[in-house]
């Protein structure tokens, strides 16, 4: 990245995927596609959400694992800090003031950082350059405007106050195939598992179960349903892409057997996206009956779908 | 008393099987919910209406679909709930509402003055600060802030509820600024006769309260004025009249910018400097695109 250099996010509605994207680019670490990226990485597998259907399921889950990994696949590797701006954490304040000058140095050194909540909305986002005599970030989030920045003395102090950095160090080699089957067995894990850490959360199969019951129960937030499936609409369609092009590379025709599915799932995904019109925090987020109806038999029909792909890919690896 | 139109638009929603609760009520009213469950009450017990609590659904409904709502009339719970609000609107320093309070005691054969004085509970400010909020008028609260007691005239504008707490939101006159309350650490309460005016950048910083309640980041600008501006326009102002210079917090470029396009006199912005960029980016795209 140079001086001045414009920095913007992956175009997604996946605000880590997004902003990896860019800092990465910018960072000369990466020069594909969104969809790839996601494909490669393992991050367009994730469905995650909790039992009310809120906005929180997409970037609910173990940044520092998961982030790791997924860059360690794409041969990057990265450094990450997360600290918890709680009553009972002492050192938040030492812990910003020191990575204060990391990012300075990291962004010196050509580098865009990812961080949480660049702005408000409680949205990963990138720090792509700085001003050390006003003691401000420039940043680029997911909104269309151009962002006002970020006071270094309000690092960490969204909405949802969490101080998380992500750093990209060095890039090395990696094996393009091996890390194709790394990301679809994480894939793989993230359908039939239980969520790790929250009881209220579920990823995989068990998401679409919390989706069709708290239909069936009218128990949902409107605007995180919204939310939610315009986000993973984004996600299914990206990997439609990513599927398709894999299918074409040698060692993995069986991804062959599973692509008409996943054009028929990121239909399903982008029917029901456009009956759930997302308008953003605060707007109205109504859901009539017969939508909440029609959603109920698409999801249905989806998980039945994404099952097979699943079950298809897993026969194919093992 | 209830008021007519909750009764009616409850009424409604029950018969329509929507199962209404005190959170919807007070949201869709802007009232507390004390307030709503008074309303609730008023409906089951003053009018005899059919309705229970339903805990699947969350709300109320109607054990008989064909309930309707009887015609005005006035029994003894309506007259002790109109003496109640005629004490209420007597607080209020508003001629109007002692005009108000003066009918209800008329309707209900009681002078309002007959009553023995009863002090105030944080519960019922609540109550004050709605009519307060309705009818623009500035109160004085002394208030407790882990211990540390201080009086402060402030201009109520919404009370907020949060994790099942009420706040207000209101501008402090003695910190040129909003603030947000929690009303049971306020000690006393009293409503002033003065009527505010909401400040320019209400909107901006409620919604901002409202939806991202955790989030308070302040820029500070520095501007040169040929003359002095009307301060009480902007957050936290110090007047430099030595150099003719404000200081200011704003929140965000765009209320800084609608801020600047009403000002009619020179200026020129010292700092910071982004957001002069920011300006001469957004005004040079302005030009082009005319």
């Amino acid at each position: 990245m140079k001086k001045g250099e414009k920095v913007s996010l992956g175009m997604t509605w996946m605000s880590y995927l997004g902003s990896i994207h860019g800092a990465l680019k910018a960072a000369g670490m990466w020069d594909g596609e969104v969809h790839e990226l996601m494909g490669l990485t393992g991050m367009g597998f994730h469905f995650i959400t909790n039992r009310t259907l809120d906005a929180s399921g997409p970037t609910v889950y173990n940044w520092l694992e998961e982030h790791f990994e997924m860059l360690d696949r794409i041969g990057v590797y990265s450094e990450q800090i997360l600290v918890f701006k709680k009553e009972d954490v002492n050192t938040f304040d030492i812990a910003k003031k020191n990575n204060i000058k990391r990012i300075v140095t990291s962004l010196d050194n050509g580098i865009p950082v990812v961080t949480w909540g660049v702005t408000p909305i409680p949205e990963f986002g990138i720090i792509s350059g700085y001003d050390d005599k006003e003691r401000i970030f420039f940043v680029e989030d997911c909104m269309p405007e151009e962002p006002d920045p970020l006071m270094y003395d309000n690092l960490g102090l969204c909405n949802v106050p969490i101080l998380y950095l992500n750093y990209l160090v060095e890039k090395g080699p990696y094996d393009y195939d091996q890390s194709v089957r790394s990301s679809l067995r994480f894939g793989i894990n993230h359908w039939n598992s239980r969520y790790p850490t929250e009881t209220d959360y579920e990823t995989g199969k068990r998401a679409y179960d919390l989706i069709i019951r708290g239909l069936e129960a009218g128990r949902f937030d409107p605007f995180g349903l919204s939310y939610l499936m315009n986000v993973y609409a984004d996600v299914k369609e990206n990997m439609r892409r990513f599927f398709s092009d894999l299918a074409e590379r040698k060692g993995f025709e069986f991804i062959k057997t599973v692509t008409d599915d996943y054009a028929e799932l990121s239909d399903l995904f982008q029917s029901t996206a456009k009956l759930l019109p997302f308008s953003g925090p605060g707007g109205e987020h109504h859901i009539d009956s017969a939508a909440i109806q029609e959603i109920m038999k698409k999801m249905k029909a989806a998980k039945q779908l994404e099952d097979g792909i699943m079950g298809r890919i897993a026969e194919a690896l093992d | 008393m209830a008021n007519l139109h909750r009764i009616q638009w409850l009424h409604r929603m029950l018969l329509e099987s929507k199962y209404p609760n005190c959170r919807n009520v007070a949201e869709y009213f802007e009232i507390s919910r004390r307030q709503a469950m008074r309303d609730i009450e008023y409906l089951k017990y003053s009018l005899n209406a059919p309705v229970e609590y339903s805990p699947k659904h969350r709300g109320y409904y109607y054990t008989e679909a064909d309930f309707t709502l009887p015609g005005f009339f006035l029994g003894r719970d309506e007259k002790q709930r109109l003496g109640y609000l005629a004490q209420q609107y007597m607080r209020i320093p508003s001629n109007a509402t002692r005009e108000l309070s003066k009918l209800f005691s008329k309707i209900t054969g009681e002078g309002v003055g007959e009553k023995p004085y009863k002090p105030l509970t944080y519960s019922d400010y609540e109550d004050l600060i709605s009519k307060a909020a309705a009818y623009q008028k500035k109160i004085t609260v002394v208030y407790n802030k882990q211990g540390e007691k201080n009086k402060r005239i402030v201009h109520p504008y919404k009370i907020l509820l949060r994790n099942g707490r009420s706040y207000l939101f209101a501008f402090c006159e003695k910190r040129r600024d909003f603030r947000t309350f929690r009303i049971d650490r306020i000690e006393t309460l009293s409503v002033l006769p003065q009527e505010y005016t909401f400040h320019p950048d209400f909107k901006a910083y409620y919604d901002l309260i409202r939806l991202f309640p955790a989030f308070h980041q302040k820029y500070t600008a520095r501007i040169w004025f040929a003359y002095k501006p009307r301060i009480s326009r902007f957050i936290s102002p110090v007047w430099d009249k030595e150099h003719n210079i404000l200081s200011f917090e704003f929140l965000s470029s765009e209320t800084f910018v609608v801020k600047l396009l009403n000002l009619d006199l020179p200026y020129k912005i010292l700092s910071p400097n982004w957001l002069k960029v920011k300006l001469k980016k957004r005004m040079k795209y302005f030009l082009e695109n005319l």
